[in-house]
């Protein structure tokens, strides 16, 4: 019943995916119809993450029901989870593939402690914790070494349906700088902010778990790594003008 | 002001990550499908050991090609060696206690189960599994089935 009011809420068709208790944010950040980021950056960041850990009553009943055998119980907390699971093995520099072995065996994790786990609600938690051990060990693997910029992230140059030509240039050249500074961010830095911009919005307890930070310590770091970003790209855009032919936008 | 200006930061970051870096559908397809590996009342055997973790707690080093795994509960048990070659991986193992019995091999991507027999001390080895994550269903032939949690080899 809950589900449906959900979809009411936030106006779209969830196409068989449960959402639970909390109103998926990316058809609202591609939204390229006018709706500033400014807009939307109120409701959501830290100050959001409130919100999503209102119903630890859904979450320990779906985690009862796949315990039971329900297999819709199970799909909806995949579709919960795997943003924050994803985001936890991609913020240790993951490749594509050692990410994914991370996010599927912390599932089968859950999939075997399912019948055992001692406290439902806070299964976020519990996963996250889990996929952060995993992508550790994944990490001291051998023959293991930090992905280059090219097996990593896509270069964000699609412009996709921008308002104007000139706006989407400007941003795209903003983004690419966005995505070039967090790329030299510390890994705990980078570790924060992907889990913290993870979809959904992860609970306090989630991002302390996935970071094995006390809740008291994630706002100031997340300040702190902002900052960083902030000067990172400053000393990028700055260093790209000292560059000769810094205006051809197709290099 | 300047709160604002994190706010605005941190959900252009969150924008970027979501389109360009979402879940692979391939991920969670496969999140989706460990359900599939459900077992009820099950003896579970914990990872009790993995060279793995204590070198890399003790020095930073990494640890060279092969990987020794310990699952315990209960006094019962199951020890293997892992050999990376390349995308591949061998394993060589030991019911413990020692005693003849046989040995599923679950790995999870992709899916597939190898049955292997084990010598009358319980040894076994498997050659050929996918990297990614597995766990052993150990049945000794005076005993009762016990699995490994998974995890990632």
């Amino acid at each position: 019943m809950w589900m449906r009011e959900q979809d009411v809420r936030s106006g779209v068709s969830p196409q068989g995916r449960c959402t639970l208790s909390y109103v998926p944010p990316r058809h609202i950040l591609d939204d390229s119809a006018g709706r500033t980021v400014a807009d939307i950056a109120r409701s959501d960041g830290l100050a959001h993450t409130r919100d999503t850990a209102q119903a630890p009553e859904e979450v320990t009943r779906l985690v009862r029901a796949a315990a039971a055998g329900d297999r819709e119980a199970w799909g909806a907390l995949v579709d919960r989870y795997t943003g924050l699971v994803w985001s936890v093995a991609r913020g240790f520099r993951l490749t594509d593939a050692d990410a994914a072995d991370v996010v599927q065996t912390t599932w089968l994790r859950l999939v075997e402690q399912l019948d055992r786990i001692r406290d439902p609600e806070a299964v976020g938690a519990w996963l996250a914790t889990t996929a952060r051990r995993e992508a550790l060990r994944m990490l001291g693997r051998a023959g293991r070494t930090v992905p280059t910029d090219s097996d990593r992230l896509p270069e964000p140059r699609d412009a996709g349906a921008s308002p104007g030509v000139d706006d989407a240039l400007l941003r795209d050249e903003r983004d690419a700088l966005l995505w070039a500074a967090f790329e030299q961010l510390s890994e705990g830095c980078q570790t924060l902010l992907r889990v913290l911009v993870s979809d959904p919005p992860p609970s306090y307890e989630e991002v302390s778990a996935a970071l094995e930070m006390p809740i008291g310590s994630i706002g100031p770091t997340r300040g702190r790594c902002v900052e960083r970003l902030r000067t990172l790209m400053a000393h990028m855009e700055h260093d790209d003008r000292a560059r000769p032919g810094h205006h051809d936008r197709t290099r | 002001m300047i709160e604002h200006a994190d706010e605005r930061m941190v959900d252009d970051l969150r924008r970027l990550v979501a389109r360009y870096d979402p879940p692979p559908d391939h991920v969670r397809a496969a999140a989706h499908a460990a359900f599939t590996w459900r077992t009820i009342d099950e003896e579970l055997a914990g990872l009790a050991y993995d060279s793995l973790a204590q070198t890399a707690a003790a020095s930073g080093v990494r640890s060279g090609d092969t990987r020794t795994l310990g699952f315990e509960n209960d006094g019962r048990g199951v020890e293997v060696e892992v050999v990376e070659q390349g995308d591949q991986r061998q394993i060589v193992g030991q019911l413990l206690p020692p005693g003849p019995g046989h040995v599923e091999i679950r790995c999870g991507r992709p899916e597939l189960v190898v049955d292997v027999t084990t010598d009358d001390l319980g040894r076994f080895e498997a050659t050929d599994l996918p990297s990614g994550p597995i766990r052993l269903r150990c049945t000794p032939d005076d005993g009762t089935a016990m699995s490994t949690t998974w995890i990632s080899i």
